[in-house]
């Protein structure tokens, strides 16, 4: 575009400021609410909701009174358009603003997420309250506490809008005709609920909380189209952040638009996301920071990622498929950042794969569609291990990349101790030869023989030494004698001792002494 | 690796520009057109509120001044929503890349089945006949590499048809920002 003497021009839409953000509030609150609104009848008690809903997220953000609008992130997240109409709509629906405002107030939320999830429980606990109210009058006996609580009616609220049946959770208990009664003011009330419009959800944001709630329960049925439309916004990851540390684990075919949204959130820019096994069927996925972890949470194998990679370091004993995004004769998935993908077998189910980031792919087997196609832009660098380094049309790409396990870590010590935090449960064992090598075609123990075929004997000797972990007798094998190690410590609370150990002066003794036996 | 570096926009090299500033830099059209079946003129978004817009190329003398202006966006920050507020408020069709497949020389072709604005082709080339191109990186995934490369170099070539209008806005493109590169983290 830019041949010849055409001169161009750059423009970036900058998120809302202050007074922006309030008139968009506005703007979308008065094109929702009612002529008799208490919207509309109570101004000011609406202008001090909505100022306490600023105060609560600059607070959550641990950013300075004052300081919301002058910060990068504050205005990343609270100038973000979809969350100011999300916040719109909702006022146009509540009623009790005082309080809403005095509950952001007392909450003193730590996630700036959480300020938005409090005035979306508003609306849930009105509802909740207007079904009840009518439901028990009808009745013969007291309603449960879990008659169309949250739980239920974010469950309904899935069901409803992937055209199931209004099951609900199976929570609610009532005897026969109270259950009929309840079932009849469900299917009237929630095609009217708050949250959705004409059959759909009212906004992304309102979409991706009931979505992330039908992927941590299962209630999606494979059913992915919405899914994938809200993975392409931030929010979906921002709900399912909330629940991942809470909630045992996520199944792995829904991991990949999770994370699609994840790297489609501009205020997650500095996030590295690691992959390993972690247990038979299971995956560690941790997130990191600047290099300390934020965040981990497990998902069942195989994985799918959708749409993209981005600055993900997958090295797993499971199946990983790449599913592209866009029309059925066009799908394309993008690698992006500085990405690695280690498996057993990797399936390709896009037209092609666009490599715009320095990637690393290496699996025993893969399959492509036919006519699918590789395309690596300019200055871009990528290295095939395994089957694809035979196998067409990888092949016909040279190998420019040097093979990530080659590469030498800055801090030895740290990276075996990270690599067996994520690849351990918590109170699990790893299988070793009894001189405390890993065993050669373990597909569990690749990494270790690939990198620390030395380094992790000597740090499972001293830790034996040092009465933190122990073992028992396997059986022989064709290297010798295998053995379970089991640990007395929770490994992610040593990466904190090796980044912190004043704070763990039990082990510092350890520390030092691992410290001077692996080196780097 | 040795040849990574954090990709960061320096916010010193850049300004505030009001929203404003690019509708006035636009030629606005007020007679009604016919755009054939693939350009169309949306509907106003409603409620609108007019986000501001920063400039990146700060340096540049007029930057508005342009003949392809580049509007980049963080996801659901409403680019298509900006896209049709522009198309409407300016009266310039708007091409969905999403919607639209592309290939070599759409861009022309589709002025070609513009009526109303005299010859559209003169009209393009001389600013008053400006096109608003929504969801570049969208319509990677639509029209394919392939699709969308030769109709963007194509553009490039239709521009250098006609020199004898350099400073006016002839198209708008509106397309979804990457992150930049993150270093790699060794090799735990």
């Amino acid at each position: 575009l830019t041949a010849g003497d055409v001169k161009t021009c750059r423009l970036e839409v900058s998120f809302f400021g202050e007074e922006a953000a309030w008139k968009l509030i506005h703007a979308y609150a008065d094109s929702e609410a009612t002529v008799n609104s208490a919207y509309r009848q109570h101004p000011e008690p609406v202008r001090k909701l909505i100022g306490a809903y600023f105060n609560a997220i600059e607070s959550a953000l641990g950013l300075e009174s004052g300081h919301l609008w002058l910060s990068d992130q504050g205005k990343a997240f609270a100038g973000y358009a979809p969350v100011l109409a999300a916040m719109g709509s909702l006022l146009a629906q509540l009623d009790n603003f005082q309080d809403v405002a005095n509950k952001l107030k007392e909450t003193g939320t730590r996630v700036a997420w959480d300020v938005i999830e409090t005035v979306l429980n508003e609306i849930i606990d009105r509802e909740k309250t207007k079904l009840c109210g009518k439901l028990e009058a009808q009745v013969s006996a007291p309603l449960p506490p879990e008659t169309y609580d949250r739980e239920e009616q974010i469950t309904l609220l899935a069901q409803f809008v992937h055209g199931q049946p209004l099951r609900g959770t199976g929570r609610v208990k009532l005897v026969g005709a109270d259950q009929v009664k309840y079932q009849t003011m469900i299917k009237a009330l929630v095609p009217e609920h708050p949250f959705v419009r004409n059959k759909e959800f009212g906004n992304a944001v309102l979409g991706s909380v009931v979505i992330s709630h039908a992927i941590m329960r299962n209630l999606l049925n494979g059913n992915i189209g919405r899914t994938a439309v809200l993975s392409r916004q931030p929010f979906l990851w921002r709900t399912t952040a909330q629940m991942l540390s809470k909630l045992a684990e996520i199944d792995g075919r829904y991991i990949g638009y999770v994370l699609n949204s994840l790297w489609n959130d501009p205020i997650h820019t500095n996030c590295r996301v690691e992959i390993r096994t972690s247990g038979e069927t299971a995956a560690s996925i941790s997130l990191f920071y600047n290099k300390r972890r934020a965040l981990t949470f497990v998902s069942k194998t195989p994985i799918t990622f959708y749409g993209q990679i981005k600055d993900c370091e997958v090295d797993l004993v499971g199946d990983v498929s790449l599913l592209g995004d866009g029309p059925p004769s066009l799908t394309a998935f993008y690698a992006r950042g500085s990405s690695t993908i280690m498996c057993s077998t990797l399936n390709v189910d896009a037209g092609s794969i666009r490599f715009e980031g320095d990637t690393w792919l290496e699996a025993d087997r893969v399959t492509t569609p036919p006519q699918f196609r590789i395309i690596v832009i300019n200055g871009v660098k990528v290295g095939w291990g395994g089957n694809l380094a035979t196998r067409h049309p990888w092949n016909e790409i040279g190998t420019t990349l040097p093979k990530p396990y080659e590469t030498v870590a800055d801090d030895t010590l740290t990276a075996i101790v990270v690599a067996l935090a994520q690849r351990t449960l918590p109170g699990g064992s790893v299988i070793l030869n009894d001189d405390y090598s890993a065993v050669p075609n373990d597909p569990h123990m690749r990494w270790a023989t690939r990198q620390f075929s030395t380094q992790l004997p000597e740090l499972i000797k001293l830790l034996v030494r040092h009465r933190m972990a122990s073992h028992t007798p396997l059986g022989a094998s064709d290297h010798g004698t295998k053995i379970k190690m089991h640990f007395e410590f929770a490994w992610w609370d040593l990466v904190s001792a090796l980044e912190n150990p004043e704070a763990f002066p039990a082990w510092q003794a350890l520390i030092a002494e691992a410290r001077k036996k692996i080196r780097n | 690796l040795p040849n990574r570096e954090i990709v960061r926009v320096d916010t010193n090299q850049t300004s505030d520009l009001e929203f404003e500033a690019l509708l006035d830099a636009v030629a606005k059209r007020t007679r009604a057109l016919s755009l054939g079946n693939k350009l169309r003129l949306p509907e106003s978004p409603n409620p609108f509120v007019a986000p501001t817009l920063r400039l990146l190329d700060v340096g540049s003398e007029n930057p508005l001044q342009a003949e392809v202006i580049f509007v980049k966006a963080s996801a659901a920050v409403g680019k298509s929503t900006i896209a049709n507020y522009l198309s409407k408020s300016l009266g310039a069709p708007l091409l969905d890349l999403s919607k639209i497949p592309v290939s070599t020389g759409s861009l022309k072709a589709l002025l070609l089945d513009v009526s109303g604005a005299g010859n559209p082709i003169k009209s393009f080339h001389s600013g008053k006949l400006p096109i608003v191109i929504d969801a570049l990186d969208e319509g990677r995934l639509l029209s394919g590499e392939q699709g969308l490369e030769s109709f963007l170099e194509t553009i490039g070539e239709f521009l250098n048809e006609d020199r004898s209008t350099k400073n006016r806005p002839k198209i708008i493109f509106l397309v979804v920002m990457i992150q930049p590169k993150l270093p790699r983290l060794g090799s735990s």
